[in-house]
């Protein structure tokens, strides 16, 4: 059900776009006012809810030690997996952030009694990193439309993405392993039982919008009947960029369900799941390190409790105690 | 009897086994047979890893029929764990006769074809034995639950115990 | 007309079960797998809200009339204090890598205990409740309507998990179920729904300082109990102080070890490892439980608990302080204790009197794990050790979570442990170290009542030992974990019989060379060591 309606969902607002920037015409919406809007909601949206959560604070230091402490000199401890030292939890999160290291741990489980093991685990960081990394890299791609000139890195990036030098245009790698990884994930959690159990309408949705971004882009690159003015395009990418819009006549309609798309998904954001992109670096059982014994945390709101002291004790048990040659402050 | 029934069931023994395990785990909700079902590493895997292998082998167990001596360790790796997993008596054991239908389905018309239905209903007594020791089996380990309960106790109060008198070393064996 | 199946429809149909949604917050309360609720007095004792008799499989559970909005309000309070909680509830994206992670769910096979579905049971009312997106959209979203199901569902998942953090190990954003965890059943507490294995201990805790509620006498007499074996096994008699000022050290452990078997042969290998070295140290009977209940029951109550120890540390004017062998007891001391109830600027950072080592690891805390003492004097050679005296000993080594992902201490319990016995086989490696399994009944989940619980949880640790046992012949658990050495004899007594359980500071004391002992047949529990007479 979920998925039959996240489905319908993108769709839907491909159809949208095909009946609104289409058909009658209403292209300075789908090309100007929404795109600003969307990148409006995004910011503040995004800004917000970081924000939201650095305002709560981190009352405990409470990493997740993956490897051994910092104790006795003779003893190596482990400084990545078990960080004492700021740099330590640098190290930590960049293996984090940047090779899913966690998620990468789940690939230990092999071989017993000669059979190999399945390792889907395996697959979803391979799917996982792949997806990231080429969705950036389309992402930086695209930087030639906002950019005159465009600068030497982009034009790098492009000409490696298109190393292989198959087909015409170009076929970018980054396209195939970006659909390829996002079908995997998806067909993933349709076929796994366990997966399907745990899924929401929030995580289909962000894989068929994503999916669907993806697929108007190569429909417009690749196929001759949904073939777009490119240097329109950029001149209406540069007017954004440059806060100058104008909406150059004659771009095709599979243009603007690809930047709807993308519009929907930064505004869609914020409001997701896909925040893990921020929320990553604020997690305390990744981003402290493991020197609480050392350095002393300070809880902000700490607030006295109402404690049973020793006094109360002795009060409470002082003849057995005298009884039994325990020494006691006050004599009975 | 003479081996032509055992030799049909050798002869399809993965295909049976396989049927079995899978008709065995799917007395568990779907989303977790499934990570039962396909996570091979024993020890991340306790649960999947002792149903497949002891079904495999009270399957050949059946087969060569060997003793009841023999049986009682593997029907325990299962039925251990069966009762301990919140399932009704029956329902632990259920999963022992599902093999009586998985034979009738998957070979039922060619048993009857080369005239085995005799030699089948023997083969199923074997069945019905094996599932009369799972009994024994499955009330042994409900019995050793039920004394753990009363020793934890003991344990917990050792000192306590033994300082009001209330134990000598008779009441830690018995 | 009868609704029971035909017994030839038990084969059929009742084995599979039926396919419900998770958002169906209705639970089956199976026998053995929840407990028994806080007794009124306990909840009096603490001042904790809503006391009363009260069962689960009542329908009614009594709660408060507002119940809806003490839980709303109080969640609200949680989300502003604990970024973890506010993070956690916001970035999951369900990959599924944890759910296979958790003891529980290996054991059991309930899919509410995948961890990702447990912190769902929160999060759904979280999305409802406090997020745009769910509040608009509803279900959809994945939001929930609290209900009195909800709280019976809480009830019965959030006691289903032991806060080991395995789970959080492997998500790729950290999210730790404990935290999720911890705070589900603080907002529980808040409405008086709780076990009262976790309240009657917290509250003995509270008002004896230790949890079977001993009070100072009695606290005393066990551990004179276990000087006078020590005399009749070793040959030696000691003489531990009690409430002593002006003493070097103050030696807190869980009470457990004070009056549970096996723990008890560990608190016998303290008492005869300080005298070995002539540690000038005193034990509390105030500050008489190392362990904490409060971890278990909320945030305050941990704290108040806890304060016991500064607070008497302080009173007796000792330089530093020296933990026993526990796991959350450890939890606390390392993440919390200072936080909560320090500084400690009346301790000094603590320093080997026999070694000289000063342990800078734990300068502001100023408490040190014995084992890290151990290791330290084993190093430099301070302690006369006969290993021989372990050798019909064949040890496996259980990581106990809380020192291991919540402390990492892995390297200094395997060399004391080597160093004291020969005999020593690692489990498999995806069930040991950071990876290690769950005994199954951490978080006051070892009352009686768990029994099935415990041996679904704990069968993947199980699992492992039996597999050394099998493959090495290993015949003793080793652990560091008073909760450990309560609950995995039990456990091995099902899956792995013939396994004992043991404190790691027993073995050092059997292997100890005590000066003036007398001829010793026996170990600490009293039994003949076999083979010992052929190797003189």
């Amino acid at each position: 059900m979920a998925v039959w309606y996240s489905l319908l969902l993108v769709l839907g607002m491909s159809l949208f776009v095909y009946l609104g920037a289409g058909l009658l015409g209403l292209q300075a919406i789908f090309g100007i006012a929404i795109p600003y809007a969307a990148i409006l909601v995004f910011l503040i949206g995004f800004t917000m809810r970081v924000l939201g959560w650095a305002r709560s604070p981190v009352p405990f230091r409470i990493p997740t030690t993956a490897g051994q402490q910092k104790s006795l000199d003779w003893i190596k401890p482990s400084k990545i997996d078990s960080p004492y030292t700021t740099w330590g939890v640098v190290g930590r999160m960049a293996m984090e952030v940047l090779l899913f290291r966690s998620l990468f741990r789940n690939t230990k489980a092999e071989i017993t009694e000669g059979k190999l093991a399945y390792g889907s685990n395996k697959w979803l960081w391979l799917a996982g990193i792949l997806f990231h990394y080429t969705f950036l890299t389309i992402v930086i791609r695209h930087l030639r439309f906002f950019t005159e000139p465009v600068p030497y890195f982009v034009q790098a990036l492009e000409n490696i993405d298109g190393m292989l030098q198959i087909g015409s245009p170009v076929i970018y790698q980054t396209d195939v392993i970006l659909v390829a990884a996002l079908l995997f994930l998806l067909i993933r959690r349709l076929v796994s039982p366990q997966l399907r159990y745990i899924s929401l309408p929030a995580d289909y949705f962000p894989l068929f919008l994503i999916l669907g971004i993806a697929l108007s882009g190569i429909m417009m690159r690749y196929f001759a009947i949904f073939k777009v003015d490119l240097m329109s395009v950029k001149v209406l990418a540069m007017g954004l960029a440059t806060f100058n819009p104008i909406v150059p006549e004659g771009i095709g309609v599979m243009f603007y369900i690809h930047l709807f798309l993308f519009s929907m998904l930064l505004a869609y954001f914020p409001f997701s799941k896909l925040m893990h992109l921020g929320g990553v670096f604020l997690s305390p059982t990744r981003n402290l390190p493991n020197d609480s014994r050392m350095v002393r945390h300070v809880n902000p709101w700490n607030a006295p409790v109402k404690v049973h002291t020793y006094e109360h004790y002795e009060d409470d048990f002082r003849e057995k105690m005298i009884e039994a040659d325990l020494p006691v402050e006050k004599q009975a | 009897m003479t081996n032509d029934i055992i030799e049909l069931l050798k002869e399809n023994r993965s295909m049976l086994v396989d049927r079995w395990t899978e008709a065995t785990l799917r007395t568990y909700p779907s989303e977790s047979a499934r990570f039962y079902s396909k996570e091979n590493d024993q020890f991340l895997n306790p649960v999947g890893h002792a149903m497949g292998k002891g079904l495999s082998e009270i399957f050949d167990a059946m087969l060569a029929g060997l003793d009841v001596q023999q049986i009682r360790p593997i029907l325990d790796s299962m039925v251990r764990i069966r009762a301990v997993q919140g399932f009704a008596p029956s329902n632990s054991l259920a999963f022992l006769l599902f093999i009586k239908k998985i034979i009738r389905d998957e070979l039922g018309t060619e048993i009857q074809s080369k005239g085995l239905d005799t030699q089948l209903a023997t083969f199923e007594e074997r069945v019905d034995g094996v599932l009369l020791v799972a009994f024994d089996v499955y009330a042994q380990c409900r019995q050793t639950l039920s004394d753990i309960k009363n020793s934890e106790f003991i344990n917990r109060h050792t000192q306590l115990l033994k300082r009001a008198n209330l134990m000598s070393e008779e009441t830690r064996l018995s | 007309m009868s609704q029971a199946p035909k017994p030839e429809e038990l084969l059929r149909v009742s084995h599979i079960p039926p396919k419900k949604d998770w958002m169906d917050p209705r639970v089956d309360l199976i026998p053995g797998t929840w407990g028994y609720p806080g007794k009124a007095s306990s909840l009096e004792t603490l001042g904790l809200p809503n006391p009363r008799e009260w069962n689960p499989t009542d329908e009614d559970w009594k709660l408060p009339p507002n119940w809806k909005e003490i839980i709303h309000e109080g969640l609200k309070e949680r989300l502003e204090k604990y970024r973890s909680l506010k993070v956690f509830l916001d970035i999951c994206v369900r990959c599924g890598a944890c759910a296979d992670k958790c003891h529980f769910f290996i054991g059991s096979g309930d899919p509410k205990n995948m961890p990702v579905l447990r912190a769902e049971l929160l999060r759904s009312i979280y999305r409802k409740d406090f997020t745009t997106v769910g509040r608009m959209l509803g279900t959809f979203a994945g939001g929930r309507e609290l209900t009195e199901d909800v709280i019976k569902e809480w009830f019965y998942y959030f006691h289903q998990c032991t806060e080991c953090r395995r789970c959080s190990l492997y998500c790729p954003y950290g999210i730790d179920t404990a935290e999720i965890t911890i705070v589900v059943r603080e907002l529980l507490n808040l409405i008086g729904v709780n076990i009262d294995w976790i309240l009657g201990a917290a509250a003995n805790c509270y008002r004896t300082g230790n949890h079977l509620g001993l009070e100072p006498h009695t606290f005393k007499g066990n551990i004179d109990f276990l000087v006078d074996d020590i005399e009749e096994y070793v040959g030696v008699r000691l003489n531990p102080t009690f409430n002593r000022k002006g003493a070097e050290v103050l030696f807190i452990a869980p009470s457990g070890d004070v009056f549970a078997d096996p723990g008890i042969f560990t608190y016998m290998g303290y008492l005869m490892l300080f005298e070995h070295i002539g540690l000038d140290y005193t034990i509390s009977t105030y500050a008489s439980e190392g362990g904490n209940f409060g971890l278990f029951t909320s945030q305050e109550t941990m704290k108040r608990l806890n304060s016991k120890m500064y607070a008497e540390a302080k009173r007796l004017g000792v330089k530093w302080i020296l933990g026993g062998e526990c796991g959350h007891m450890w939890r606390v001391l390392h993440q919390y204790m200072d936080t909560m109830n320090g500084p400690a600027d009346f301790l000094e950072v603590p320093k080997s009197p026999i070694t000289g080592t000063v342990f800078d690891n734990a300068k502001s805390t100023k408490m040190i794990h014995i084992v890290e003492f151990m290791a330290d004097l084993i190093h430099h050679g301070k302690l006369k050790l006969n290993p021989k005296r372990n050798d019909y000993r064949r040890t496996t080594w259980h990581d106990s979570c809380n020192v291991s992902r919540g402390m990492g201490m892995f390297e200094e319990p395997r060399y004391v442990l080597k160093s004291v016995c020969n005999n020593f086989f690692e489990m498999p490696e995806n069930t040991i170290r950071e990876q290690t399994f769950c005994c199954g009944g951490g978080t006051g989940l070892n009352a009686g009542e768990f029994e099935y619980l415990r041996m679904m949880g704990g069968m993947p640790r199980a699992f492992a030992v039996k597999h050394v046992q099998e493959k090495h012949g290993v015949n003793l658990l080793v652990n560091v974990c008073a909760l450990d050495r309560a609950i995995l004899p039990p456990l091995m007594d099902y899956w792995a019989p013939e396994v004992s359980v043991s404190g790691l500071t027993e073995l050092v004391a059997n292997a100890l060379v005590m000066e003036g002992e007398h001829d010793r047949p026996t170990d600490l529990r009293g039994e003949d060591i076999p083979g010992l007479e052929g190797d003189e």
